[in-house]
């Protein structure tokens, strides 16, 4: 119980710290009043959800930017982006530095951590068994 | 935030030598294999999209529990399911394996060239970001399988004789 507590305190207590901050940009917020951020340094993840006429706009939470990186050639609409530059007029963002992972890559990743989790629990339990009686785990015979 | 393959054949690795230094039975190895793995337990709430916000006035962010205070409450959450006379070591294995994953998401690409605050609630320092692999840089599990196969072949010929 006082673990659960202290569990929900991290949940609050990060979400105080850092939400809105320089270092967890709060898309929404900077979509809410777009012309108070004009000219900030933003680091944004988003999702490619247009790359018409060679511009790629970049689309988190409620916020949608048109960035100078990357380009139409090397994204497609639907991957997952970071992108850190500054905020112009406009809803433009001039990148300054962008990574890109397509959705293929990323189920690729979900697959190859299903699989790890998989060989962690099956590891364990190799070693220990559950004892209903003590409602715990206990190690197997020879353990 | 490399692949939790990774994460986990890493932990092994490291978990083979803290059994090895301490001397403690093989069954708690897999203690570190599965806190290598625990702080992730968050990222449900990424693909939920509830990962942060407000809710009745309150900030909330799961990522306090993908940070060093998480390891420490997810590893007590952890060990305190196994029978008492092991919690105690329990405890030990499953916070070396959530470090162990901290340590690797620290040279995670973020491309503002800075990483979360991992040592959250201790510090909200936020370390330089090592920029080595994105998650989806698949490379890093033969990497990982470099060295954790070497370590598996030598315990099991240590096993055996």
């Amino acid at each position: 119980m006082a673990l659960c507590v202290a569990a929900a305190a991290l949940v609050v207590g990060f979400g105080a710290q850092f939400n809105g901050t320089d270092a967890y940009p709060d898309a929404g917020a900077i979509d809410a009043d777009y012309d108070a951020h004009v000219g900030e340094t933003v680091h944004v993840w988003g999702e490619v959800t247009a790359t018409d006429d060679g511009r790629v706009v970049v689309t988190a939470d409620s916020l949608s930017l048109r960035v100078t990186d990357p380009t139409a050639a090397d994204v497609e609409v639907g991957d997952q982006v970071q992108v850190y530059g500054e905020l112009a007029p406009d809803r433009r963002l001039v990148t300054v530095a962008y990574d890109v992972q397509s959705p293929d890559s990323l189920n690729a990743m979900y697959a190859v951590s299903v699989a790890g989790i998989a060989l962690a629990g099956g590891a364990f339990l190799r070693r220990w068994r559950v004892d209903l009686d003590r409602r715990a785990f206990v190690p197997r015979e020879g353990e | 935030m490399p692949d939790l393959l990774t994460h986990v054949l890493f932990a092994y690795v490291v978990g083979a030598a803290a059994v090895w230094w301490t001397g403690r039975p093989d069954r708690c190895l897999p203690a570190v294999l599965v806190g290598a793995a625990a702080p992730d337990a968050m990222k449900a709430t990424v693909l939920l999209d509830v990962v942060a916000g407000t809710a009745v006035g309150v900030p909330y962010s799961f990522w306090g529990l993908h940070t060093l205070g998480g390891v420490v409450v997810l590893s007590g959450i952890g060990a305190v399911t196994l029978r008492a006379s092991d919690r105690r070591a329990g405890l030990a294995f499953l916070v070396c394996g959530g470090v162990t994953h901290l340590l690797l998401d620290a040279f995670v690409v973020r491309v503002d060239g800075v990483a979360p605050p991992y040592l959250f609630p201790v510090s909200g320092w936020l370390p330089p970001a090592a920029n080595l692999y994105t998650s989806t840089d698949l490379w890093t599990i033969p990497a990982a399988l470099a060295l954790a196969v070497p370590v598996w072949v030598a315990r099991r010929r240590r096993a055996a004789g």
